[in-house]
């Protein structure tokens, strides 16, 4: 994987990046139909006709803008001022800057993928905050790098920001929570813990 | 998503789950006739079902094209479809009634290690979650030794669940970094929120100011750690 430079403390440091997932680390499972002389079976989508069975590659996704198919360029705009957004540089082309953080900050980082980097040396319980987009983007992702006893790493994600809370909690927050979870944002995942 | 947890002195509070994700903050605009407009994805069928070139010779196919356009079906290709159901196929494509469901169990190099039947994971948030008195973790030993994948805020339903939260977190969580939970019957089981869901680790993290708390929930599934190396 390509190395990528970060400004850390100020501070140049040029790693490459190898890809940690859960994966690698534990192993993987998968769920396989099986028919009645134990050969694999395929999975098939039905359409709301009914009269199709569709399987991987024979359907691909177009854009549809109101009625008709488009293949005009979209352009990305920001949801409260319809204002141009400006592309987010990937942090290959552009080197992140990181800050020093505690362990506090840290912990408030969902982390969506981690990433070893082999040529970055720090002692354990040192922790810097930053951003770091893997690819142009429009939407930037923050990110910490932090050592143990395994090496240094790259963690990208999302810091959250809870807030404090006082007896008078506004109700709709829980409502519209509770609505978005039922749109469905299933995990359809099989696999189990480590 | 609502909860039930349990304290150290066996009281049990219903508080609700807040997912932190923020709303998006752009959306994307194409430019038609009628003015901008958000576009939609659509599926559409692009090649006849089952390949037309299935059960055909070389000759076949080439005599085929030179008479016509056979990969061109004008009744399938472009067509929008929404998927609504699942079905299983043989190798001959028919749809399969009596099929059974297993579940391969794989190696990080890619090798079957265990099958067995599939069994979906349920969610185990019915019965009250338990704070267990083991597995603390300080905060700097919980950023290097884990992956937090999913970040609840934890809120109180009414007034007595105010005080529960409220009284939770100054005497059992501030200062104390973060407390493992369990659930099942005996509390030792890891946290499954949803269908088919990853079970996780969950940890319990609290603070107060003034007479306001601040409760999170956080979930891991993976050690912060590198895959072993390959011996060749």
């Amino acid at each position: 994987m390509a190395a990528c430079t970060f400004n850390i403390d100020s501070t140049k440091h040029v790693s490459e990046l190898q890809k940690v997932t859960r994966d690698d680390l534990y192993g993987s499972r998968r769920v396989q139909a099986l028919g009645p002389d134990n050969k694999p079976l395929r999975r098939a989508g039905v359409p709301e006709e009914g009269n199709l069975y569709l399987v991987s590659g024979d359907i691909a996704r177009t854009v549809r803008a109101g009625e008709q198919f488009t293949l005009a360029p979209a352009e990305v705009v920001d949801s409260a001022t319809g204002q141009k957004k400006d592309v987010v540089p990937s942090s290959f082309k552009q080197a992140p800057e990181f800050r020093k953080a505690t362990a506090e900050e840290v912990s408030l980082l969902e982390v969506a993928s981690v990433y070893r980097l082999p040529g970055a040396q720090f002692q354990p319980g040192t922790f810097y905050l930053g951003t770091f987009n893997y690819r142009d983007g429009f939407e930037r992702n923050d990110a910490a790098i932090l050592a143990n006893g395994h090496g240094t790493f790259l963690l990208v994600g999302r810091l959250k920001k809870p807030g404090f809370v006082g007896m008078e909690i506004d109700s709709q927050l829980i409502a519209e929570s509770a609505a978005s979870e039922e749109a469905g944002e299933a995990t359809e995942n099989f696999e189990s813990l480590f | 998503m609502y909860i039930k947890l349990t304290n150290f002195q066996k009281r049990t509070a219903e508080l609700f789950l807040l997912s932190l994700n923020g709303s998006k903050t752009s959306k994307r605009l194409v430019t038609t006739a009628n003015g901008q407009m958000e576009p939609e994805s659509q599926a559409i069928i692009t090649r006849v079902p089952g390949g037309w070139t299935a059960d055909r010779r070389p000759e076949q196919i080439a005599e085929a094209l030179v008479k016509s356009d056979p990969e061109i079906d004008t009744q399938f290709i472009g067509k929008p479809v929404r998927i609504r159901s699942l079905a299983y196929l043989d190798e001959q494509r028919r749809p399969v009634c009596h099929f059974r469901l297993v579940e391969e169990k794989l190696t990080p190099e890619g090798a079957v290690k265990e099958t067995k039947p599939y069994k979906v994971s349920e969610p185990n948030i019915e019965l009250p979650i338990q704070i267990s008195p083991k597995g603390n973790q300080k905060t700097e030993d919980m950023v290097q030794k884990f992956v937090l994948h999913k970040i609840y805020q934890v809120v109180h339903l009414d007034s007595l669940s105010f005080d529960f939260l409220y009284s939770l977190c100054k005497t059992d969580l501030q200062n104390v970094g973060f407390v493992r939970l369990g659930c099942g019957l005996k509390g030792n089981e890891p946290l499954i929120l949803r269908r088919e869901g990853l079970p996780s680790f969950a940890y319990l993290r609290g603070r107060i100011d003034g007479d306001k708390y601040c409760c999170t929930l956080h979930l891991t599934h993976q050690e912060l750690k590198a895959p072993t190396e390959q011996s060749e």
